[in-house]
C-alpha cells in the first residue's frame, strides 16, 4: 500500500515538474512571438534548468539569439558574440533535434557567423564554417555566394575555378539569385574574358531587369565588346 | 413503499473456493459476519426450483438452511447456512455409527417426505457429519438435483429419467450404508450406459460377499447388515422396503443385533465424534479473508469502478491537457517561429538592392568591409 502511495507521490511530482517545464516553454514562445526576446532567454534558459534536452526549450533559445543578433546587424553594431551565441545553441540542439527545419536555421545562423567573423578581420575560420553551413543546407546559396567571393579573391587558379564552379552552380540551381550572376561576371571580367562576362551579366538582367549594377556593368562590357570589334580584335 | 432487499451475494465480505465439479463450484462465503455455502452453478446446470423453494421454508436439524437462491449473471445459485462438520465422503465408519447416522437421514427423508419432497442425490458428498455438543448429526444437503445425481448411488429407474421418489431415495440409502461401511462404492463403472447397466443387475450383487471377503468385518456385522441389503439394492422398486418406515425398523433391528442397548449405541457413535469428526474439524483450514468470487459484487464492485475510474479520467484529463499544451504552446509555437525566421533569412527579394557602387574588380575583395554590407544577406526581420 505504501509503495503504491510512493509510486501515486512520485508520478505526480513529474506529472507537476514536466507541467513547470511546458508552462516555461509556453511563456518563451509567448514573448518570442511578441519580441520580447530577453524575456524569451529567460524563460527558455529556466525551463532547460529543468530539462537540458527540452528540444522545443533550446530552440526556442537559439531563434532567440538568433534574433537578438538579427536586432544587431540592422543596428549596424558589432554581431559576432551574438551569433556566436546563437550557434551554440543550435550546436547543441543538432544533438537533439537534426529536422531540416533546424538544420536551415543553424546553417543561416552559421552564414551570419562567418560574416560577423569576417567583418571582425578573424577570417582565420570563415571557410570552415560556410562548409558547416553548406553541409547542413546545400540550398543556403549566402554561403555558396560568400565562400565564392572568398575563393574568387585569392591568388590561386584553383580557388578562383572553383569559385567559377560555385556560382555557376548557384545561377542554375536558382536563377534568381542575381548576386551570382554579378560575381560570375566579375570573374570573368578580370580574366580578360570580356564576352563571357558581358554574357553573364546579360543573363542576369533577363531576371532582374532593373538591377543596377547589372545595368551599369552589362553596358561596359557591351562597349567594351563594341570598342573591340571596331578595332579588330574581335 | 417496498423496499428492495439486498442479495446476500453483494454483502459477501470474502470468499474461499471449497470445490469444483462439472455441475457447479463451492465456495465458503462470509456475509453479515455469518457463514455460508455457495453453490454456483455452472451455466448449463440448474436445480429443481419447486423443491429448493420448499427445502428453503423448512427446519429441520439434519437438512441444511437455505438462506437464498436464485440466477446471476446466468448461473442459479444457491446460498445456504455454513455447516462445520465433515463430509461423509472423507470417512470410513463403523457398522454402528454408519446405522445409527442412516436412521437420522431417514428421519430426515420422513420429514422431506411430509411436504412430497425427495432428495434424489443421496451420497457421502451430500452429507455432512457435524458433532453438535457431542452428539453426531448428519446433516443432508443439495436437495433439488435435476438428473439421476451421483451414478454410484442412483436407482436403476433413475436412469430411465424418472424423477426421485422414496423408494429411489431407500436404493441409495443402501449404496450409501455400504459406501459408509466399506470405504469404497459396491458399484463401480467407467460411463453412464455402464452404470445404469450395472443398477439393472445389482441383485445378483452379494455385498455380504464383498464384506466378508474385506477381511475387516466380523460375522455378527455382517448378519446384521445382510437383511439390509435384500431391504434396500434391489433393482426392482417393488422389492425394496415397504417405505421410510419399515426402513427405520431394519436399521433399528441390525443395530440391536450388533450392541446391547441403546447407551452402548450412544457411547460408540461419542467415541467416533471425539475421535474422528472432532480431529477432523480441528485440521480444518482456518478461514481466510481471501476474495475469490465467482460474480461481480453489485454495490461494492460500482463504489470501487468510480474510484477507479475518477482516478483514471483525472489522469487522462491531465495527459490530454499537457498533451494539448505541449501541441498548441510548445513545439508547434517554437516550429512556427522557426519557420518565419527560414522564411524570411531566404528570401531573395533584398538582392536587387545589391549596390552598384562596387566595380568589378573590386567585388572580390572580401577584406573590404564595405563590401560585407553589401553582401546578399538572408532578410533581416524589421
Amino acid at each position: 500500500m505504501l509503495k503504491r502511495v510512493w509510486k501515486i507521490v512520485l508520478v505526480c511530482l513529474a506529472v507537476c515538474l514536466v507541467a513547470c517545464v511546458e508552462d516555461d516553454v509556453r511563456r518563451g514562445n509567448e514573448a518570442l512571438r511578441i519580441g520580447d526576446y530577453d524575456r524569451a532567454i529567460v524563460s527558455f534558459s529556466k525551463a532547460l534548468d529543468q530539462d537540458p534536452v527540452h528540444r522545443d526549450a533550446r530552440y526556442g533559445l537559439a531563434l532567440s539569439y538568433f534574433s537578438v543578433a538579427e536586432e544587431g546587424e540592422r543596428l549596424h553594431i558589432p554581431t559576432f558574440d551574438l551569433w556566436k551565441r546563437a550557434a551554440d545553441e543550435f550546436r547543441i540542439l543538432s544533438k537533439i533535434d537534426s529536422g531540416a527545419q533546424v538544420d536551415a536555421n543553424h546553417s543561416t545562423c552559421l552564414f551570419y557567423l562567418a560574416r560577423a567573423a569576417m567583418a571582425k578581420g578573424e577570417s582565420a575560420n570563415v571557410l570552415s564554417l560556410l562548409d558547416q553551413s553548406i553541409q547542413l543546407d546545400s540550398a543556403n546559396y549566402f554561403s555558396l555566394n560568400l565562400k565564392g567571393l572568398i575563393l574568387a579573391g585569392s591568388d590561386d587558379a584553383e580557388d578562383v575555378e572553383r569559385a567559377k564552379q560555385i556560382f555557376i552552380h548557384i545561377v542554375t540551381s536558382e536563377p534568381q539569385f542575381i548576386s551570382a550572376y554579378v560575381n560570375l561576371g566579375n570573374i570573368y571580367w578580370n580574366e580578360g574574358d570580356v564576352e563571357s562576362a558581358w554574357d553573364t551579366w546579360s543573363m542576369g538582367l533577363m531576371k532582374s531587369p532593373s538591377h543596377p549594377a547589372l545595368l551599369r556593368w552589362t553596358k561596359i562590357a557591351e562597349d567594351s565588346l563594341k570598342s573591340k570589334v571596331l578595332s579588330g580584335e574581335l | 413503499m417496498s423496499e428492495k432487499v439486498q442479495s446476500l451475494l453483494d454483502l459477501v465480505a470474502g470468499g474461499v473456493p471449497l470445490h469444483q465439479g462439472g455441475e457447479a463450484d463451492i465456495y465458503r462465503v462470509s456475509a453479515k459476519d455469518h457463514a455460508y455455502v455457495l453453490k454456483w452453478y455452472k451455466r448449463a446446470s440448474a436445480f429443481d426450483l419447486g423443491t429448493v423453494e420448499q427445502i428453503a421454508s423448512l427446519n429441520a436439524d439434519g437438512l441444511y438452511k437455505i438462506s437464498e437462491f436464485g440466477e446471476r449473471d446466468g448461473h442459479s445459485y444457491v446460498v445456504y447456512d455454513y455447516i462445520p462438520g465433515v463430509s461423509a465422503s472423507e470417512l470410513r465408519v463403523p457398522v454402528v455409527v454408519a446405522l445409527f447416522i442412516l436412521r437420522s437421514l431417514v428421519a430426515t427423508l420422513e420429514t422431506l417426505k411430509s411436504k412430497q419432497l425427495h432428495h434424489g442425490d443421496l451420497n457421502p458428498g451430500n452429507i455432512v457429519l457435524t458433532a453438535n455438543k457431542g452428539r453426531l448429526q448428519p446433516v443432508l444437503i443439495d436437495c433439488g438435483i435435476l438428473g439421476p445425481g451421483a451414478l454410484a448411488y442412483a436407482a436403476p429407474e433413475r436412469f430411465q429419467g424418472k424423477s426421485a421418489d422414496e423408494k429411489s431415495d431407500v436404493y441409495s440409502l443402501g449404496m450409501l450404508l455400504f459406501r459408509l461401511v466399506y470405504g469404497s462404492e459396491l458399484v463401480t463403472a467407467d460411463n453412464y450406459d455402464e452404470y445404469a447397466a450395472k443398477s439393472l443387475e445389482i441383485d445378483s450383487c452379494d455385498p455380504s460377499q464383498v464384506l466378508y471377503m474385506s477381511g475387516k468385518f466380523s460375522v455378527a456385522e455382517i448378519s446384521a447388515l445382510a437383511p439390509l441389503w435384500k431391504a434396500l439394492l434391489r433393482a426392482d422398486a417393488g422389492d425394496r422396503a415397504e417405505d421410510l418406515d419399515e426402513l427405520d425398523e431394519l436399521l433399528e433391528i441390525a443395530i440391536g443385533k450388533l450392541s446391547v442397548g441403546e447407551a452402548a449405541v450412544q457411547k460408540e457413535v461419542q467415541n467416533f465424534v471425539e475421535s474422528v469428526i472432532q480431529e477432523k474439524l480441528r485440521q480444518k483450514v482456518p478461514e481466510t479473508s481471501e476474495m475469490a468470487l465467482p460474480y461481480e459484487i453489485t454495490g461494492r464492485r460500482g463504489k470501487f469502478c468510480w474510484w477507479k475510474v475518477s482516478i483514471l479520467l483525472g489522469l487522462v484529463l491531465i495527459l490530454i491537457v499537457l498533451a494539448v499544451s505541449v501541441n498548441k504552446s510548445g513545439k508547434s509555437e517554437v516550429d512556427d517561429a522557426g519557420d518565419l525566421v527560414l522564411k524570411k533569412s531566404r528570401s531573395l527579394e533584398i538582392l536587387d538592392e545589391l549596390s552598384d557602387s562596387v566595380p568589378p574588380e573590386q567585388a572580390g575583395n572580401v577584406a573590404d568591409t564595405s563590401l560585407l554590407q553589401d553582401l546578399p544577406t538572408p532578410e533581416l526581420r524589421e
